[in-house]
């Protein structure tokens, strides 16, 4: 079940809302918080309840005993590194086994069997999470002794467990003991919760239709136009798909009365890529600032170490998206871009107008995202010459043309809604006609349903990782 | 011992033996295509129909075999009879879910072939399987297919 199908919009959500406001006691609320969370998590694959239930008592019981002070500091480490270690052991289990097995077959010639289990639905963000968790029990920095219900309800609250954001639980578990369930809530999620699916389904679900064409064609028979609205359509379906999800996992949550943190600032518009990174999958970043960053030094060391501290960040971010080495090129990439900023660039680039730095940071993002959407080095190797025009590529040719012509209104809202001029205009029609702007609100989400009924399901991108 | 340090230990090795069990009940070896056509010549039915090739992979099933690691296609002789077998070897499980839903989309294709007159294949079609394990496929529209799909599972699970 994903937030953009029917059965979710029209079933499962309002029949949770309804419950969750008819029932006032809040330890009630939590506990269908809880049930509600875990039939979202079993509609796919119901084995994995199991998992999910061991995980979260074990990971809460690991935050409460680290926080046992008495203890000493030996056996709390011992604790600590242990829990990490079973995390990451599943994490790794599921998500790396396979690319490990791979690797090691294609380094040594041999044929060790792939496993062949499907990935839990959002195990790298639980996990992730979970760690957060447990660092900040052992540094003292949270009181874990919450109670395992609203830990429970907390970690895997059915908004967030599939797609993230990755919030810390501190800021997450007073909200889920005393939710601030009101109708000025429900309202205000449900607009966040209409803007993610007019996203999702009107933007991203049909922008791929451009990537997927490009995609389609013999590496030979591509344009350099063709490559650039091709990547261009892959980064507008990647942002408005992940972006869009985001914006209904804050409303829903937001309906329920928590407030979670956001993932997104219109990264398009970032006049550099460390800006960039500020505004992309926000909560990520601050994960790997907080408990990978910082703990091996962050940038008060020396340029060395600096360095280094950067690419290790930067090659985890990437494996964390995906287990192939192209996605480790991905994170290194950016690892480098963003140490050439801070050494070289950014003095340069504060000189030179807006719009020229928004064009860099796009150029940049869009060679990135050739990694991250390729299969392999050799597609990404050749989508670079596509790009460039090396080998025998015409620069524009009719195909490319004709597409150009037949998404040019798509790719328009595309880069509009990738700004924040539509929330400018909807505030602003509000507050001028309010009439308009309702109705107007209305056709989009009837438009939005429609698509839906329509069109063949498109999986999320982001729930892959 | 605190209440705090049993839970660990207890859902920890609630954890262990959870995924033991998942790993040992999900374990598919690699079985080269060829091994299973050996068991499976052996099973009922499947004499008596004939062997499809890479283009009838690619016409039924919209499935290229030089993405897959081998497969094997039976279909039957006579067209009043639903019969079919296909057991895909995928690169993946991954693509393997995507080869079930050819298979489930072939379905539903027989069943538009069947649904009006053939009563008998009707019911070899509801009881039809289509399956994933590890990274094989395994769809069956017979009235032995539930044999086949044990003989083929034994194959995979040595």
């Amino acid at each position: 079940m994903t937030f953009s199908s029917l059965i979710f919009i029209f079933a499962f959500l309002p029949a949770v809302l309804l419950l969750y406001g008819i029932v006032k006691p809040a330890r009630a609320r939590t506990v269908i918080m809880i049930i509600a969370s875990l039939v979202f998590y079993a509609w796919g694959n119901p084995v994995y309840v199991i998992l999910l239930i061991l995980s979260t008592v074990f990971n809460y019981y690991v935050g409460y005993d680290l926080a046992e002070t008495e203890r000493g500091e030996r056996s709390r480490q011992w604790i600590f590194v242990g829990a990490v270690i079973v995390n990451l052991l599943i994490l790794g289990y599921f998500k790396y086994c396979g690319f490990l097995v791979d690797t090691v077959n294609a380094l040594l010639k041999t044929d060790f069997a792939v496993p062949g289990l499907p990935l839990p639905l959002g195990l790298s963000f639980f996990t992730f999470k979970a760690i957060a968790w447990i660092a900040d029990a052992r540094s003292g920095k949270i009181n874990p002794r919450c109670g395992l219900l609203s830990f429970a309800a907390s970690i895997m609250m059915f908004p967030t467990i599939s797609m993230g954001p990755i919030d810390r639980m501190q800021d997450i578990v007073p909200q889920i003991r005393r939710p601030d369930f009101s109708i000025a809530n429900v309202e205000e999620g449900l607009i966040l919760f209409i803007v993610g699916l007019i996203k999702k389904v009107l933007l991203a679900d049909n922008i791929v239709d451009l990537y997927n064409s490009f995609r389609a064609l013999p590496a030979g028979e591509v344009s350099v136009l063709m490559a650039w609205l091709g990547m261009a359509a892959f980064a507008f379906q990647l942002y408005f798909d992940f972006s869009g999800y985001s914006d209904m996992a804050k409303g829903i949550s937001l309906m329920f009365g928590i407030r979670t943190g956001d993932n997104f600032d219109h990264p398009y518009t970032a006049v550099s890529v460390t800006d960039f990174w500020r505004k992309w999958h926000i909560s990520l970043s601050r994960w790997f600032r907080d408990y990978i960053y910082i703990p091996l030094g962050g940038n008060r060391v020396t340029v060395g170490r600096h360095v280094r501290n950067i690419l290790v960040v930067w090659a985890l971010t990437g494996l964390w998206h995906g287990a192939a080495w192209t996605y480790v090129a991905w994170g290194v990439y950016y690892g480098l871009v963003l140490l050439l900023e801070k050494y070289f660039l950014i003095k340069v680039l504060e000189k030179l107008p807006k719009p020229v730095r928004v064009l860099y940071t796009m150029f940049i993002v869009i060679i990135g995202w050739v990694f991250f959407s390729s299969r392999s080095f050799a597609e990404a190797a050749a989508t670079c010459g596509a790009l460039f025009g090396g080998g025998m590529h015409a620069l524009a040719d009719s195909r490319a043309l004709y597409y150009l012509r037949t998404n040019l209104l798509l790719l328009i809202f595309c880069f509009l809604g990738s700004t924040a001029w539509p929330f400018r205009f909807y505030t602003w029609t509000q507050k001028k006609y309010p009439v308009v702007s309702a109705v107007g609100t209305v056709l989009l989400t009837l438009l939005a349903v429609a698509f839906m009924v329509y069109s063949t399901y498109q999986p999320f991108l982001y729930a892959a990782f | 011992m605190k209440k705090s340090r049993i839970m660990v230990i207890l859902s920890g090795l609630g954890l262990a033996v959870f995924m033991a069990v998942l790993i040992w009940s999900q374990y598919y070896p690699d079985v080269p295509a060829e091994q299973i056509a050996g068991e499976l010549a052996k099973q009922p039915g499947i004499a008596e129909m004939r062997t499809e090739d890479a283009s009838g992979l690619r016409r039924y099933y919209s499935i290229d075999s030089a993405e897959t690691e081998g497969f094997l296609f039976f279909r039957s002789n006579s067209i009043m009879s639903a019969d079919e077998l296909l057991v895909v070897r995928a690169k993946d499980h991954e693509d393997a879910l995507l080869y079930m839903e050819s298979a489930r989309k072939r379905l539903g294709e027989i069943t538009e072939n069947f649904e009006n007159y053939g009563a008998e294949e009707m019911t070899k079609i509801d009881s039809a399987v289509c399956e994933v394990r590890g990274k094989y496929l395994i769809f069956a529209v017979s009235d032995n297919a539930s044999d086949w799909e044990e003989a083929i599972l034994g194959e995979i699970k040595k």
